[in-house]
């Protein structure tokens, strides 16, 4: 009976342990969009409106 | 703080956080599943191949269009991915714990192909979209295929993945008629 028990443990750690690291990509890519828009790594590229 | 020194200002970064918000709740709560199922199209990721264009590719396309700078595309898409990530993970896979890259390098593929064709062309616009389209369905096939060994089957990848281009294409043609007709 621990064997089932022990193995839906390991899975569920493994599971909260993947949906934490997924949350906190989101996070890093979130900030790090605002980070680097705030600290204009683009304005060499072009900081013009495209003309359309 | 003044927005003068920012490339994007407070209502580019409004617009792009809205439209990524959308596509990430389309992508998430649309029984998208079912939908494929319903039709007996097997997967993986037989939704993308089918909607991605209404889901994705539209909503960069539409931010780009609409907010007319360098790196809309691209930004939107890392922004879709990010809202992906923070609601679950990437089509529930949850081993290898890191497997949510694969949907970040998507999409932002993606937005590359988005922003790298965008013109007053209809037909590059189109074919952005659905290379891009393209371009996501076939990292989320190989990110599946390497990691849960389901790979697409030989009988339907090649219509699905015409299927994902032609959904791209139209994805990204609304998005510029959109903008074209209301804005």
């Amino acid at each position: 009976m621990c064997a089932p028990l022990g193995i839906a443990v390991a899975g569920g750690v493994v599971g909260i342990q993947a949906i934490l690291a997924t949350k906190v990509l989101g996070v890093v890519i979130l900030g790090s969009i605002f980070v680097l828009n705030y600290f204009r790594p683009l304005k060499g590229l072009s900081l013009k409106k495209v003309s359309e | 703080m003044s927005d003068r020194n920012l490339y994007f200002d407070a209502y580019d970064l409004t617009m792009m956080v809205l439209f990524a918000f959308a596509s990430a709740l389309l992508n998430t709560y649309l029984p998208i599943k079912f939908f494929t199922e319903y039709l007996g199209i097997p997967g993986p990721a037989a939704g993308m191949a089918l909607l991605g264009g209404f889901i994705f590719v539209f909503w960069a396309a539409l931010a780009r269009a609409i907010i007319k700078k360098k790196y809309v595309a691209i930004v939107t898409s890392l922004l879709i991915a990010s809202f992906c990530m923070l609601i679950a993970p990437w089509y529930g896979i949850v081993s290898p714990i890191w497997f949510g890259i694969y949907g970040i390098i998507a999409l932002l593929l993606m937005g590359f192909f988005v922003d790298l064709t965008w013109s007053e062309s209809k037909f590059r616009v189109g074919l952005g979209g659905g290379l891009g389209n393209l371009a996501c369905l076939g990292i989320t096939w190989i990110a599946i295929g390497v990691h849960i060994g389901v790979w697409a089957s030989p009988e339907f990848a090649p219509s699905l993945g015409l299927a994902a281009f032609i959904s791209g294409f139209i994805g990204a043609l609304i998005a510029y008629w959109v903008s074209k007709a209301f804005l």
